[in-house]
């Protein structure tokens, strides 16, 4: 059965798991062929912020790979870049969000819709659940 | 299609209180959970179309009792309870 969900992503991509977790909920939803809006707020637009570098380094040795491993975490925006792919196209960003942060438009990832208050009060009434990260 | 909010961050000024705050929509209601419950001594929380409710555990452990009458103060099973009443419920933390 398929239910209508929206993901607040509300974490900075990097200093927890949260945002891992975030996007790996997202995903694994739409495995299950839901339908899946995703709302950046707060903290959670530094995930759409471009230019995000992965921190993976050329391996020498197992030892080096482990070392990476633990210290590297899998560049959120190149895993948010693959939504598309799995028909994740209902992609939103809070408008007071990006200027709380003073972050412009063209310097995201994704291409999301604006969102005001309005429009976020109208997704979270029109989707079934609502999951926050 | 009413909302269940959970928020448990003790000031207004917090980013996920803000951001609640803000999105409360008519007849969605208002959970007042952990440090949450110590914006039970703030006025004026939110608009007279929200109901505001706050757990009585949390706020006896702290030593509080909400300033303003209308804050409704619930036990375990009725947090239960509110949870069913809702179509949906966003935590805010």
């Amino acid at each position: 059965m398929t239910k209508r969900m929206l993901f607040i992503l509300r974490s900075t991509p990097y200093a927890s798991s949260k945002a891992q977790e975030g996007v790996d909920a997202v995903l694994a939803a739409s495995v299950f062929d839901q339908a899946i809006s995703v709302l950046f707020m707060d903290e959670g637009v530094w995930q759409l912020h471009n230019h995000q570098q992965s921190l993976g380094i050329k391996l020498e040795s197992a030892q080096a790979a482990i070392e990476s491993a633990r210290k590297s975490r899998k560049n959120i925006a190149a895993q948010l870049e693959s939504f598309p792919l799995y028909d994740i196209t209902k992609i939103y960003v809070d408008r007071k969000s990006l200027k709380k942060f003073s972050i412009p438009k063209n310097e995201l990832i994704l291409k999301p819709t604006l969102a005001s208050d309005k429009v976020i009060q109208n997704l979270i009434a029109e989707n079934d659940i609502v999951f926050t990260y | 299609m009413a909302t269940l909010h959970i928020l448990s961050k003790p000031t207004r000024e917090h980013p996920a209180s803000r951001d609640c705050l803000r999105l409360l929509a008519k007849g969605d209601a208002l959970l007042l959970i952990e440090d949450g419950v110590y914006l039970t001594q703030r006025n004026r929380l939110a608009k007279k179309s929200v109901d505001i409710f706050s757990l009585q555990h949390d706020l006896h452990l702290r030593g509080l009792s909400p300033l303003q009458n209308h804050i409704k103060i619930i036990n375990d099973d009725e947090f239960v309870e509110l949870c069913t009443q809702y179509d949906k419920i966003i935590s805010w933390f």
